[in-house]
């Protein structure tokens, strides 16, 4: 038996510029036998440092007295990438905020602690480095996986560290370092992949509190947080472990000595780890350890008090889904042999199903024995899957049924899948992450795979020609299978022989030997999405070691020649959670590269309800000597939500979760990835929503108040005057206006990334009050109706019995554009609908100032499946005194005065004048005679 | 191997055993057929001891297709079925049923009387398009085998619900026996096949190849006929020892090759001695099972066709059946008995072509062609009259090698083209990149071939454009041909709009609003005939005024000869003013209008149609079109011109007729473009216009009242002249007298009643003025 490591964790750097460790366990070490272009530093040593400096695959393999050792090939690659990234993190939650500190470092010559990853701060050689690589150019930022969003740091580098602060999140944990393209002596800094989370804490140990564990002898136990990996909880036969990082570190869960006998406290027969706790299940009793103590599951959550026979969690992890019916999707579920009961988060039960209801719904005979075998989450978010035993003569063989049930849609569907086997027989099945449902199920010997709907079944083969692991391992039987997002499938014998096989293939191969028969192991999943083993060490304690499973399965495909039959799988899903709203196409390509003339092909396959169109379009290239097949794929519905009378169902019936998986037509163990699954909800994103432009929440004095509105202003004429509160945080700041001033409001659409566009389509507003002392100023005969619009008045008149909120929406909207439909009427009525491009405003009216809360709704039934709307609130000003008969009368006064004093003066004047020419005339005649 | 077979077994996993309802079809017991939807990838029925009909690609276990006893089918054997656009028609037991399986209903169909064995048809994918429709629509039903010269041929244009009798030009001097009716699209003829002393031949409708016979083949046993979708003309005629190919609709039939690698082993499938069982054919692509067990392929190119064997496995049985997935990729499919379940699971063997062909033994060269593509497929083309068409195709060859592009069309009988090949550019790796352009249009209009060859121009046709390599291999399975539709007609898209620029709302005549609310005018009853004759009806109508169909109308004054303007519009956009011949009609018999020339001033040859004649041919109005014009200025339109001076009745084109009208009022007018040679479609719409500023009607007659006029004119002379001289007379001085008498009595009542009301002064006013008015006159 013999193990090889090198520096970086993960073996994430294997290359020429690596040292590798190798370390021979056992006693019959002779020396290494390794190529000549490898170098050994000490060919006797069982313990020794190996470079080699080609690369290429390097046969390597102890000489030892007596049996042969496995001898492996490895891949030594010649990578220019040969720097990592060190992170460490601190939370501080006054802000919710993670900084990230990070640094680059050279695991060839790195401080222990760094390779160990406990460095609080960087080593000289990584300052150095570090700052080196800043010289150059460098800059990491974080990008997050899910979401796509990039934060960088903005601030100086400060001892050889960046420093990157991140919201802390739930939804968006996986987070990749990325660094600039910047080389330092020709070697690039690798992308690390972290998952960080919302900090969480491992239960503490409490003195005097007692060890709780599985039956004496017994293999381990295991289960974790399917999105976060790094959460687990282990059960050994001698104490039980909680950890939050991957067993960096842990903590032993310990129980109060008074609620458990000593023999309940070694019985532990399940385990999971759930957001509320660690959940036992022991002796047909469910317990709960969590920071608020232990305590016994039974009657009080609806739950029975005992007959309890498995829980289960989900093993995938879909952090967006989208549930059409109201509530939450379950956590995990429990199940006696005839009840299932689902648990959601804070520890609410409720009944899912009675195994005679069961019948009724699969109407199966009554007399017929019905139990329930095991209850699994399958791979897509909002399934379970129900394994049934049944049979009418109970005592040889019993048949094992697959139910499929839908959380959100509440439908049981029976599989195509069944199963005889023997009356004792205990079956796990382990379901994997695809679109369509696909499980491996196994016993103690072999492995049953039903991938693609179970309509591709079979036993795992062996190179042997038999399905019976337990064979090619000394009689071993098995004890985990472990499945991840790549499609990997390790088997795991309870003597630590592992095999490999992938999903959609119909083989395994036998991996070598890397920890020996005895020790106690799991496998598990590390943040980074390597896998790594835990071993339970006698002394109680327990301890990891990374295991380089894709060396691992290269060195045994090159001995058995197995090759991929494509050269790359590409594709442009960036997301694994798409939202289609009305109207939105979903375009993607997937392209497959593959040695000419072998005809390969992408399958597209697609689950759930069939509410999506595609339409496919395949272009095809051949060069040197390589195909080329790309398929454009576009997803879109094309249904017309104007005019129909069932607005509503319509809507639903159009809505829903589809999961869509690409995969190559043929396939191996050595290809890199099986399939892409992704999801496309089509439906409302709650997290859409719409507001006006230039409202806000703050920005204004926050204050509550009432005031009045007249009667007279109201659309319902009531008696008396409506007194009405204004609610400061519903509204929001109200926009002050002129009432001379036309308003129109800009409607903007968000998500949770911010604001997304202008909504260009047709929305209404109306005074939630009931005011209808404002109007529009466009007439229906401007905005190009044909015959009558739709108005409020209208609207209320239709649907007396509605609330005003409910009798105008897009469920009845109907446009005034056209002739077929609706009298000529009166065109010059204000016409109420706006839009961003139709240019009608509201107008307030003169004279009175008021206040308006309008709320605004999108009118365009092909707009959205959410239901938007805003508030908004307008308080308008500006009056216009009336003049005061003072000043009027002055102002009269000072005008008479002034004509009357003309008038007098003119007279004096005019008599001055006469005066002076009474006694002699005006034109003096004589002249003219002189002339003469 | 060839492949892996797997079995589909779906809900049996609880014994709810399903029962079979209704009269279980089978074809035939030793044969089998599987017919796919050509549009529709998932859906098939598998003929042979049983039926099968599948909506997911056989993905299900399926309970055999059965006929609901209701329909009364007395032997339910299916001797042919077809898919027609959603429909289902099976011919069982001599009458053809329909399964509609979007609504899974059955029915019969209605017309036929008499025995029939086969449906035949085509399909047309490309969606959104009416003429794919209507291709679709069309099937015929026949009796195989029948003596042509009396047998009964029915034609569907409702895909399939009502046959109508067909009928087939001279079909009572044709010898021999039916061997089938087709509807090739991509020849756009009908066409028959006879066959005579083991000869068969295809005969065709129209013109030009209605003149003579399809080449003879050996017509041995009876050969099933099978279109291959995509409308490119490919046939493939196939019996258990013959296997016949045709790509130009059946004017040349040859035998199907086999060949190992470049050689050609056997010249015909008689020769090779092999039996065929199934066959399957896809738009290239051709497989061939036979009982020997033997697996053939072959693709469907234009070289003369062949076929190569494939590696053995045994895979045949009596029901086993072929069908092409994808291309490249052949399912083998067996229906498999389950003895618990009613229910049959299918065995599937799916065979990746593109890796079998590398198998060195076969000596398949590789594919020379690395890239092909040209951005016309999936789509549909269309040329109207005299419009064009340019297409383009790009094709890089491997490093070394050269390749031999063809461009094909259909129907050359009506579509032409000019095609140019060149280099264009290079790849990043240094390879050579081609370019083809082709330059379509009307063969008619190329000016390149007698009109022997060409179509009649007045005729929508339709042609599959197909680029191919001509030299390519048979390994080359993903290059597929470029094949495009291109229907030599109407263009659906064209409206014809009559230019409304004065309109009697503008100008505030009419008002919209009125209009709008459920106007009606009246038609007075000298003014309109029902029946379009110009007679005089009985009683006033009302006309009611659709406002949304007609708008506001178009306003002309009533003095000026008028004719309206045309404009063709595509779409939503403006093309050209259409300067064709049209005819109009006013649509509620108006006839108070009439047109300004006459058959001779019209410099007519012959005599022209006009609207009584039409209505009274085609036994209704409206039915004037560009199908039944004959123009008189035609040379070869020979009806005498027997009365010249009737009226011009058509406008446009190159005579400058124009309408005169004869009273005020609404004319709503049907127009109707008449020109074969203008459009394929048939223009046509209504409209309205308001005639305003004529005189109101005249109650008496014109000479009436000028003698009126004048005489009193005279008589009023007259009277001027003899009334002083009478009162110079005694009599006159009497009347005078009298008069003046009367006129002071008068006065004196009337003075009284004035001073009894006004107590004015004692002498009436009348005297004191009268020796006044007596001075001045003196």
């Amino acid at each position: 038996l013999w193990r090889y490591s090198t520096n970086s964790p993960n073996y994430r750097i294997f290359s020429t510029r690596s040292t590798i460790k190798l370390e021979y366990e056992g006693t019959l070490f002779t020396e290494w036998s390794v190529p000549e272009t490898c170098f050994v530093l000490n060919k006797s040593s069982p313990t020794t440092e190996l470079r080699c400096s080609s690369p290429g695959v390097h046969a390597i393999k102890p000489i030892v007295t007596g049996p042969d050792e496995e001898e492996r090939y490895l891949f030594v690659e010649s990578s220019h990438t040969c720097f990592l990234w060190y992170y460490r993190v601190r939370h501080f939650f006054n802000n919710f905020t993670q900084l990230i500190t990070v640094w680059a470092y050279d695991p060839e010559s790195a401080d222990p602690d760094e390779l160990l990853g406990n460095a609080e701060e960087p080593s000289i050689n990584s300052i150095v480095l570090s700052t080196q690589m800043a010289t150059l150019g460098q800059k990491p930022v974080i990008h997050t996986v899910l979401k796509r969003k990039v934060y960088s740091s903005n601030e100086k580098m400060r001892r050889g560290t960046w420093r990157i602060v991140v919201p802390m999140t739930k939804d968006d944990a996986l987070k990749e370092i990325r660094g600039n393209q910047v080389t330092f002596q020709d070697c690039f800094i690798a992308d690390f992949l972290i998952l960080l989370t919302f900090p969480l804490l491992t239960i503490p140990e409490i003195p005097g509190y007692l060890p709780i564990s599985s039956p004496r002898g017994s293999q381990l136990m295991a289960s974790w947080d399917a999105c976060v990996v790094a959460s687990a909880v282990l059960v050994t036969d001698m104490e039980t472990f909680h950890t939050t990082d991957s067993f960096k570190s842990w903590t032993r869960i310990r129980v109060p000595p008074d609620i458990l006998s000593d023999d309940e406290r070694r019985s532990v027969a399940h385990v999971i780890l759930s957001r509320d706790g660690i959940v036992f299940l022991i002796n047909g009793v469910l317990y709960i350890k969590s920071f608020r103590g232990f305590i016994r599951l039974g009657g009080i959550v609806n739950l029975p008090d005992g007959g309890i026979t498995g829980i289960s969690s989900r093993k995938w992890c879909w952090v967006n889904y989208l549930l059409k019916a109201k509530g939450r999707r379950s956590t995990f579920a429990v199940w006696t042999e005839n009840e299932i009961y689902l648990g959601s988060i804070l520890l609410k039960f409720a009944r899912l199903v009675t195994t005679t209801e069961l019948k009724n719904i699969l109407s199966l005979s009554v007399t017929a024995t019905l139990t329930i075998d095991r209850v699994e989450y399958t791979g897509h978010p909002l399934e379970i899957a129900v394994f049934l035993n049944y049979c009418t003569v109970c005592n040889v063989t019993k048949k094992i049924f697959l139910v499929i049930y839908n959380e959100d849609t509440k439908q049981w569907v029976s599989q195509d899948f069944t199963l005889d086997a023997p009356i004792d027989s205990v079956t796990m099945p382990h379901f994997t992450f695809s679109a369509l449902p696909g499980l491996l199920l196994w016993n103690k010997h072999s492995i049953y795979y039903c991938y693609h709907n179970f309509t591709f079944t079979g036993i795992l083969q062996t190179p042997a020609g038999h399905g019976n692991l337990s064979m090619l391992s000394n009689d071993s039987i098995i004890h985990e299978v472990f499945i991840d997002y790549y499609g990997d499938i390790l088997v795991k014998m309870e003597n630590n022989v592992i095999f490999y096989s992938k999903i959609n293939t119909r083989d395994a191969v036998k991996l070598h030997l890397w920890t020996n028969y005895t020790t106690r192991a799991f496998i598990f999943l590390s943040t980074s999405g390597q896998t790594y083993f835990l071993y339970a060490l006698d002394d109680g304690t327990i301890q990891i070691q990374d295991y380089p499973l894709h060396l691992e399965a290269q060195s045994i495909a090159f001995t058995t020649k197995d090759k991929c039959p494509y050269m790359a799988f590409h594709n442009n899903v960036a997301h694994v959670f798409y939202f289609l709203d009305k109207g939105e196409a979903l375009t993607v390509w997937t392209q497959i590269v593959y040695p000419e003339n072998t005809g390969l092909y992408v399958i597209v396959e697609s689950y759930g309800p069939k509410i999506l169109q595609e339409s496919h379009e395949i272009s095809f290239e051949a060069a040197f000597g390589y195909c080329t097949k790309t398929l454009t794929l576009t997803f879109y519905q094309n249904v017309d939500y104007e005019r129909i009378s069932d607005y509503f169902e319509t809507q639903d019936k159009h809505t829903g979760l589809v999961l869509v998986q690409f995969r190559p037509s043929e396939y191996s163990k050595a290809c890199p990835i099986a399939q892409k699954v992704f999801q496309i909800a089509v439906g409302c994103d709650d997290k859409k929503f719409i507001a006006i432009k230039g409202f806000s929440k703050k920005g204004c004095h926050h204050h509550d108040f009432s005031y009045v509105i007249e009667k007279s202003y109201l659309r319902h004429q009531p008696s008396k005057n409506l007194r009405v509160r204004y609610i400061w945080g519903e509204y929001g700041c109200p926009l002050r206006l002129d009432f001379t001033e036309k308003f129109q409001p800009v409607v903007q659409l968000f998500d949770d990334n911010g604001y997304v566009k202008d909504v260009e389509a047709n929305f209404i507003v109306w005074e939630i009050h009931g005011r209808d002392d404002y109007s529009f100023n466009n007439t229906m005969a401007q905005s190009g109706c044909l015959h009558e619009a739709q108005t409020w008045k209208s609207m209320i008149e239709l649907n007396k019995h509605l609330p005003l909120e409910e009798v105008w929406g897009p469920e009845n909207y109907k446009h005034c554009f056209s002739y077929a439909i609706g009298k000529p009427g009166d065109l010059n009525q204000p016409y109420e609908i706006i839009n961003s491009s139709n240019g009608n405003h509201i107008f307030w009216p003169m004279g009175h100032s008021g206040m308006y809360v309008f709320r605004v709704k999108i009118l365009d039934p092909n707009y959205s499946f959410c239901n938007l709307t805003a508030m908004f609130a307008i308080e308008t000003f500006g009056l216009i005194p009336s003049p005061s008969v003072y000043l009027v009368a002055s102002f009269l006064f000072v005008l008479m005065l002034l004509f009357f004093t003309i008038l007098v003066l003119s007279y004096f004047r005019y008599m001055r004048i006469y005066r002076r020419y009474i006694y002699e005339p005006l034109h003096k005649p004589q002249r003219k005679r002189k002339k003469n | 191997q060839l492949c892996r077979s797997r079995t589909v077994r779906t809900g049996k996993v609880f014994n709810l055993i399903q029962d079979v309802q209704g009269d279980r079809l089978y074809f035939h017991p030793t044969t089998t057929r599987l017919i796919k939807h050509p549009c529709e990838k998932n859906i098939a029925l598998y003929l042979g001891k049983q039926v099968f009909f599948t909506m997911d690609n056989f993905e299900t276990s399926l309970l055999p297709f059965t006929i609901p006893t209701s329909m009364q089918v007395g032997v339910p054997e299916v001797t042919s079925a077809h898919f027609a656009g959603s429909l289902l028609l099976l011919v069982v037991d001599q009458k053809v049923y329909i399964y509609d399986y979007e609504n899974n209903s059955w029915s019969m169909s209605l017309g036929i009387k008499h025995p029939v064995t086969h449906v035949s048809g085509d399909n047309c994918c490309y969606t959104g398009s009416l003429f794919c429709v209507h291709v679709s629509n069309l099937v015929f039903a026949y009796f195989r085998g029948d003596q042509i010269s009396q047998t009964y041929i029915y034609y569907s244009n409702t895909g399939g619900f009502s046959f109508w009798k067909y009928h087939y030009d001279r079909q009572a001097e044709i010898i021999g026996s039916l061997g089938g009716i087709f509807h090739f699209f991509s020849l756009s003829q009908v066409a028959m096949l006879v066959v005579n002393q083991g000869k068969g031949m295809f005969k065709y409708s129209d013109h030009p190849l209605n003149r003579s016979f399809g080449l003879s083949f050996d017509y041995n046993g009876t050969l099933d006929i099978l279109i291959a979708p995509g409308q490119r003309g490919i046939l493939l005629l196939w019996f258990e020892n013959s296997l016949l190919f045709s790509h130009n609709a059946g004017q040349l039939v040859d035998t199907v090759r086999v060949k190992k690698g470049d050689q050609t082993l056997f010249s015909s499938i008689f020769e090779a001695k092999i039996t065929i069982h199934n066959i399957a054919v896809t738009e290239n692509e051709l497989a061939v099972i036979t009982r020997e067990d033997n697996l053939y392929y072959g693709n469907l190119g234009i070289v003369p066709s062949s076929i190569i064997k494939f590696a053995d496995q045994y895979i045949w049985s009596e029901d086993v059946a072929l069908m092409f997935r994808s291309p490249g990729t052949l399912e083998i499919l067996t229906p498999l008995r389950d003895t618990a379940f009613p229910a049959f699971d299918f065995q599937k063997c799916l065979v990746n072509i593109q890796a079998l062909l590398m198998d060195p033994e076969l000596h398949v060269g590789k594919c020379k062609i690395e890239f092909l593509t040209g951005e016309f497929i999936y789509r549909m083309y269309t040329i109207d009259m005299h419009s064009q068409l340019e297409l383009t195709a790009s094709l890089i060859p491997q490093p070394g090698t050269s390749l031999i592009p063809l461009v094909m069309v259909s129907n050359p009988h009506s579509l032409g083209f000019q095609a140019t090949f060149y280099e264009n550019g290079y790849t990043s790796d240094g390879n050579t990149k081609y370019k083809l352009d082709i330059f379509l249009k009307q063969q008619q209009h190329w000016g390149r071939t007698d009109s022997n060859f060409t179509s009649s121009l007045k005729k929508a046709t339709m042609s599959t454009l197909t680029v191919d390599i001509a030299n390519k291999e048979i390994s080359c399975v993903d290059i597929k041909p470029l094949s495009t539709l291109i229907s030599v007609g109407c263009d659906l898209d064209k409206k014809i709009v009559i230019q409304n620029k004065v309109s009697a709302c503008s100008m505030g005549i009419l008002d919209p609003l009125t209009l709008q609310d459920n106007y009606s005018f009246i038609i007075e009853k000298e003014f309109y005939d029902p029946g379009f004759q110009g007679q005089q009806s009985s009683e006033d109508l009302h006309v009611f005024y659709s406002y949304q169909q007609l708008g506001c109308p178009l306003l002309v004054y009533y003095d000026t000869l008028w004719k309206p303007v045309v404009e063709l519009w595509r779409k939503d956009s403006f093309q050209e003013v259409i300067d064709a011949e049209y005819v109009l009609l006013e649509v509620n018999g108006q006839f108070s209008y009439s047109y300004s020339l006459t058959a001779q001033s019209a410099m007519c040859t012959s005599q022209p149609q006009n609207w009584t004649t039409m209505i009274k041919e085609f036994g209704g109005p409206f039915f004037w079109n560009r199908e039944n014009y004959v123009s008189c200025h035609d040379p070869n339109n020979n009806a005498p011109l027997r009365w010249p001076d009737v009226q011009y009745q058509i406008l446009g084109g190159r005579t400058a007729n124009q309408i005169i009208f004869g009273h005020n009022g609404f004319y709503v007018f049907y127009i109707s473009i008449v020109d074969p040679y203008y459009s394929y479609c048939q223009l046509e719409t209504i409209f309205s216009i308001y005639v305003y500023g004529a005189f109101p009607v005249q109650l008496v007659s014109a000479g009436v009242v000028i003698l009126l006029i004048i005489s009193s004119i005279l008589g009023s002379v007259w009277l001027a002249y003899k009334t002083p001289k009478l009162l110079r007379t005694a009599r006159g001085r009497r009347i005078k007298k009298c008069a003046t008498q009367l006129c002071r009595r008068c006065k004196t009542v009337c003075q009284f009643r004035a001073s009894a009301t006004a107590r004015a002064g004692t002498e009436p006013p009348g005297r004191h003025r009268t020796p006044h008015g007596g001075r001045s006159d003196h």
